[in-house]
């Protein structure tokens, strides 16, 4: 709800054109029964022509005025709607970039979507819509009631009466709907969730036969959801049927003790034709007064839950003032790392040091925490103990945004977005085509760009060209290395490449001047031409040194070696 | 409000249709059932909609007639006729909508059931080519679509073209001057519809392109956040999806301008009538051609006959989405299932021993996964199949149970090929467990007798107690009636497998086919996941995809199958002195172990 508030702080003047706007709004909607009055009081007493096409000119002016006002408020309202959307996206969206890996532990990619789209949109449609609507309604209320106190005071009292029942019933019978519906929401989530085991699990229902037993079970579920959808049709139903009964006691009110009203003079026929249109006016300001406490509600909902998520702590916060844009030196002093307060130790007590224009090797079984260790390096994690420390400094200390620059990420699975591949490449950074065409070059991307019928315009992803998995990496490797970076830190980056590519292209990648590479690989023939390497085992750093020292040594090294000939062997026959 | 179910990452390229017989035609059936009440229900909408249209004319009685005369008496009796005319619209309303609503709600159940009943019958390899996500939207959200237009858009549209007939024959018999004044509007509308149709349809279309995009952006980033953030990218991020939102908004000021334009004109064709009704009706008036009471009938038609023509502009939309629909859901209906011609033979028992013969299958790719595979498994026989992934091993117990059909080659079992047995004789000797343990929304009871109420209580007991899982479902709130989906129940990854194994054991087959699982888990699970298996694996003739050593051991004979191929076959302890591809499997698998 504060970011409602908030944006209508930003935009004052916006909210009293609004209002303003609705306000004059309701009164041309409003004072057109009251003219016509006028006539039909005119033509009864027969007054002149001349009179009677003024009226009618100002019926037809004040007519024309309230079109255009009618409809251009749902349209201000609806684009006011989209404008906070915007904002609102926008802003949650930022936040949601900063968070770290226990914000993606806590919210699922699904229910992020769900929040952004679902949750905001109907938000959106709170913050001006389900606000103007009652305001609209509050001052129609107003106006009407005072046109119809001009009229005949004690008619107003007697006609009005049972229409303010309207509105208190439904702040009464509001509640049993809002049961009746979270009772047919859940049959739906029950139908859905056995399709979902049904067509999951569809080679189990078939080999126990169970398709017939698996289908009476659904129409069963069916049928508990159409009972409970009955029951909100039935009440829905009779809401509706109470509020037009409603109005139309209102009508006939009118038209009794109007007509009698009349007969004793007390009333022009007229003003008997005004009071009809306005008693029919009445209900449904009424209706939305009413409305906006139950939409309240739900906004309210809707807004924690995105609170929820933008509120959510990042793990790593972006407080330093140091500049530091060079690499002299990275020291990881006892880190340790775990994902929960109560987790396990994903490192445990790690001290590693990365020289410039070292080549350093990570190697390890799977789980034993080697892209943790590269995250925490970037600080894409946050040490729950110990210090990475950058030419000296505590990582900490150094502005965000210099530290990264310092790295060129190729992750394990390579985050290719259903974009061009000039736009995976570029990554949003601003840079020239030839560098574009050179990183290209270097991550021996070119043969594939050539072969795209639109080059490097041509769309990948779900909706473009089939890319294999060598190519996503190569993919992720230009975007790498097209910021210059000073590290290059390859994360089991070119396990999809075949070994002889795979060795060429690190060498490539080695012979860039003055570049460091951190490179995971399970392939130790990537690892052989690093000169120093780290083997991880638990969280902990069990072995290092180069390659031919560890081999020498017989541990744990020497079995991944050979564990790999053998994969290799295997695949081989 | 509406809580349907959609698939979010699902991007629907065009969903727009024109209204289609053949699919109205597919459609009929599902409501024939129901004629009768749809009759009655239709029947009662006309008749109340007509007597709505009396309420203006009793007032148009009262101003002409009894107020004139000062006759109290004739107006209580106009009193008392719209009180009873009142009260017989609004009851007649309420049954009229309740019984479309229900019987729109009925008849899609019906179509609801009878798509999951078909899906259900269709071939694996239609699983293989569909997400679950997408499946569940063409049952829950398409039929949905169908639904609206049935109990809304057919509402609407049927009252209304009653009521503008009324209102026609009634202007008309009251006063024909001033109904040809109001029939000169019609044309105009007519082409505002069809213009704003027109353009409504690409900018809806676009619109709902750019919130998939907006939607698969967002998705795409939170999988990629750590590289977005490793390459300080955060803020070209944010300008994007603020510039994707302002291309949704430019489409959103598009449609909301479209709307403006039918709203405005809407409300223009409303004054202009009430003008034109006003200007020459009080002009008659005054020369008393016509009376006031005819006056007001007129302006009070015709506002009531904007009210539903705004509506009508909102249906457009939803015909369209609705056709779209019906389509998707009518193809799937369309689809043939499983076949069954050839199958003259049923399995009764199974005797002696299933025979694979020169086998040889590809799925839709075309490239060979197994190839002239040969091999005999006796009645009573255990098998471990080892193997890489993607080697073929799933394939193989795939073809057995009829998943598919085989290239080339055949499975005999007791000399009969597979091709000729019954498929549901077939699959009832058999027992599966498949890697990943599906549990529906029901209790535990349900899950273990797969809703077949024929299997007694004390037959699940009885396995349960056997898998040695009896003990933990007892601790449970409700015992065997929990629902662990619904209640939220923590199952530890070994107790959801020991209840899959009980599920096969309530069922007793003779063959057993176990796709183990492959996580690795703690020791104590995993005795008491082998205790399971054991327990599972007594006098039943097995087939295991193996990936424990645990497992292989317990095995009668290990079948190495390597790119489709039987490379090795023998006991574990053999082939481990053979020194082969198994033994290599083996090293590798205690090397990855020790470390």
């Amino acid at each position: 709800m504060r970011s409602v508030i908030h944006f209508w702080k930003r935009h004052k003047i916006w909210f009293s054109f609004l209002v303003t706007f609705s306000f004059i709004n309701t009164i041309i909607s409003l004072i057109f029964p009251y003219i016509l009055k006028d006539v039909i009081d005119g033509i009864r007493v027969n007054f002149a022509r001349q009179d009677l096409l003024w009226f009618i000119m100002i019926i037809g002016g004040i007519g024309f005025l309230r079109a255009v006002f009618n409809s251009l408020l749902p349209y201000t309202r609806g684009r006011s709607n989209e404008m906070y959307l915007i904002d609102e996206r926008t802003n949650t969206f930022s936040k949601i970039l900063r968070k770290g890996h226990s914000f993606l532990n806590r919210f699922p990619a699904g229910d992020i979507l769900q929040r952004v789209d679902h949750d905001l949109n109907e938000l959106a449609w709170f913050s001006c819509s389900g606000l103007f609507r009652p305001i609209e309604g509050i001052f129609a209320l107003v106006v009407a009631l005072l046109f119809l106190i001009k009229i005949n005071p004690l008619l107003t009292l007697i006609s009005a009466l049972p229409i303010s029942v309207a509105a208190v019933g439904w702040l009464k019978i509001s509640p049993i709907m809002y049961k009746y519906y979270y009772a047919w929401r859940d049959s739906i989530s029950n139908t859905n969730n056995h399709m979902q085991s049904s067509f999951t699990g569809i080679k189990l229902v078939k080999s126990y036969i169970t398709e017939k037993k698996t289908d009476l079970r659904f129409i069963e579920m069916l049928k508990k959801r159409v009972a409970a959808s009955i029951k909100v049709i039935r009440l829905e139903a009779l809401i509706h049927t109470l509020f037009t009964a409603i109005e139309e006691t209102g009508v006939i009110l009118v038209l009794l003790f109007g007509g009698l009203f009349i007969i004793r003079g007390d009333l022009t026929i007229g003003e008997f034709v005004a009071f009809n249109a306005y008693i029919i006016l009445l209900l449904d300001p009424m209706l939305r007064i009413g409305n906006f406490f139950v939409s309240k509600k739900r906004a309210q909902v809707q807004s924690e839950r995105i609170e929820e998520m933008k509120n959510f702590p990042p793990d790593v916060k972006d407080v330093g003032q140091v500049q530091e844009a060079d690499h002299r030196g990275i020291a990881m002093e006892n880190v340790s790392f775990r994902y929960a307060e109560d987790g396990p130790l994903i490192l445990d007590g790690i001290s590693i040091k990365i020289e410039p224009g070292q080549k350093i090797g990570i190697a390890g079984t799977v789980g034993s925490g080697k892209t943790t260790l590269l995250q925490v390096l970037m600080r894409i994690a946050e040490p729950s103990a110990g210090r990475v420390k950058l030419n000296g400094t505590d990582m900490r200390e150094i502005r965000l945004s210099e530290l990264r620059s310092l790295f060129g990420y190729i992750p394990q699975e390579p985050s290719l977005f259903s974009e061009s591949i000039y736009n995976n490449i570029t990554f949003g950074r601003r840079i020239d085509t030839p560098m574009v065409n050179n990183a290209v070059k270097l991550a021996q991307l070119e043969g594939f760009v050539r072969g795209a019928p639109k080059g490097l315009d041509e769309l990948i992803g779900e909706r473009g060209l089939r890319i294999s998995g060598g190519e996503k990496q190569r993919v992720a490797i230009a975007r790498a290395i097209l910021g210059r970076p000073k590290i290059l830190v390859l994360d089991d980056a070119t396990s999809n490449l075949d070994a002889d590519t795979e060795k060429a292209l690190i060498t490539q990648l080695s012979e860039i001047p003055g570049t460091t590479l951190i490179i995971i690989s399970h392939r130790l023939s990537v690892l052989s031409i690093c000169d120093y390497i780290y083997v991880l085992d638990k969280g902990k750093v069990v072995e290092q040194g180069p390659h031919e020292a560890l081999l020498k040594k017989e541990g744990l090294y020497l079995k991944l070696y050979q564990h790999q000939i053998m994969e290799e062997e295997l695949m081989k026959d | 409000m509406r809580w349907h179910w959609e698939d979010p990452y699902a991007v629907e390229q065009d969903d727009t249709r024109k209204v289609n017989w053949r699919i109205i035609k597919n459609l009929l059936p599902y409501f024939r059932k129901y004629t009768k009440t749809i009759i009655i229900a239709s029947f009662l909408l006309l008749f109340s909609t007509l007597l709505t249209l009396l309420g203006p004319i009793l007032i148009k009685r009262a101003i002409d007639v009894e107020i004139p005369n000062q006759s109290t008496q004739g107006l209580i009796l106009i009193a008392a006729i719209y009180i009873v005319v009142q009260i017989v619209v609004i009851v007649v309303r309420y049954f009229q909508q309740i019984e479309i609503m229900i019987t729109g709600e009925r008849a899609i159940a019906d179509l609801k059931a009878d798509m999951f009943r078909h899906l259900l019958r269709l071939p694996i390899s239609y699983y293989d080519k569909h997400p679950v996500g997408s499946l569940i939207s063409r049952v829950e959200s398409d039929t949905e679509a169908l639904k609206s237009l049935f109990s809304s858009t057919a509402v609407i549209l049927v009252s209304n073209i009653a009521l503008l007939v009324g209102m026609s024959v009634v202007m008309c018999v009251v006063s024909w001057r001033l109904y040809l004044l109001i029939l000169v509007m019609l044309p105009i509308f007519a082409y505002s519809f069809w213009w704003f149709e027109k353009h409504a349809r690409s900018v809806y279309v676009n619109l709902r392109k750019t919130i998939a995009e907006i939607n698969g952006f967002v998705v795409e980033t939170v999988k990629s956040l750590n590289v977005v953030q490793a390459f300080q990218q955060q803020d070209n991020f944010v300008s994007k999806i603020h510039r994707m939102g302002k291309d949704k908004y430019k489409y959103d000021m598009k449609a909301l301008s479209l709307w403006y334009r039918i709203w405005l004109f809407v409300e223009l064709g409303e004054i202009i009538g009430i003008v034109l009704v006003l200007g020459f009706g009080g002009i008659w008036a005054l020369a008393g051609l016509i009376s006031i009471g005819t006056l007001y009938l007129f302006i009070s038609y015709i506002t009531r006959l904007f009210v539903p023509l705004r509506g009508l502009s909102d249906q457009i939309n939803v015909i369209e989405r609705a056709f779209a629909a019906a389509e998707r859901v009518f193809n799937i209906l369309s689809i043939k299932e499983e076949f069954h011609v050839d199958e003259k033979h049923v399995l009764r028992e199974f005797e002696h021993a299933i025979e694979f013969k020169d086998l040889s299958f590809f799925y839709e790719d075309k490239n060979w996964v197994l190839k002239n595979l040969n091999f005999r498994i006796a009645k009573g026989e255990r098998i471990a199949l080892v193997g890489e992934t993607g080697g073929g091993k799933t394939s193989i117990i795939s073809l057995l149970l009829k998943y598919y059909s085989p290239q080339d080659g055949d499975i005999l079992i007791d000399g009969t090929p597979l091709a000729d047995i019954e498929r549901h004789s077939l699959r009832s000797r058999i027992g599966f467990v498949p890697q990943d343990v599906i549990l529906f929304p029901g209790s535990i009871l349900e899950n273990l007798r797969l809703f077949d109420s024929a299997i007694p209580d004390d037959q699940i007991f009885d396995a349960a107690k056997r898998a040695k899982i009896h003990d933990r479902i007892s601790t449970l709130p409700d015992g065997y009636r929990t629902n662990i989906v619904e209640q939220g129940i923590n199952l530890s990854f070994g107790e959801r497998q020991l209840i899959s194994y009980t599920r096969a054991l309530v069922f007793d087959p003779e063959i057993l086919i176990l796709d183990e699982a492959t996580s690795s888990v703690d020791p104590q699970s995993e005795r008491l996941i082998q205790q399971g298996l054991k327990e599972l694996l007594k006098g039943r003739t097995a087939i295991i995809i193996a990936h424990r050593l645990t497992t292989t051991r317990l095995a009668d004979r290990v079948l190495v199958i390597h790119k489709g191929k039987l490379v090795e076959q023998g006991k574990h302890g053999d082939l481990l002195r053979e020194k082969g591809h198994y033994y290599k499997m083996y090293r590798l698998q205690y090397l990855s172990g020790a470390q």
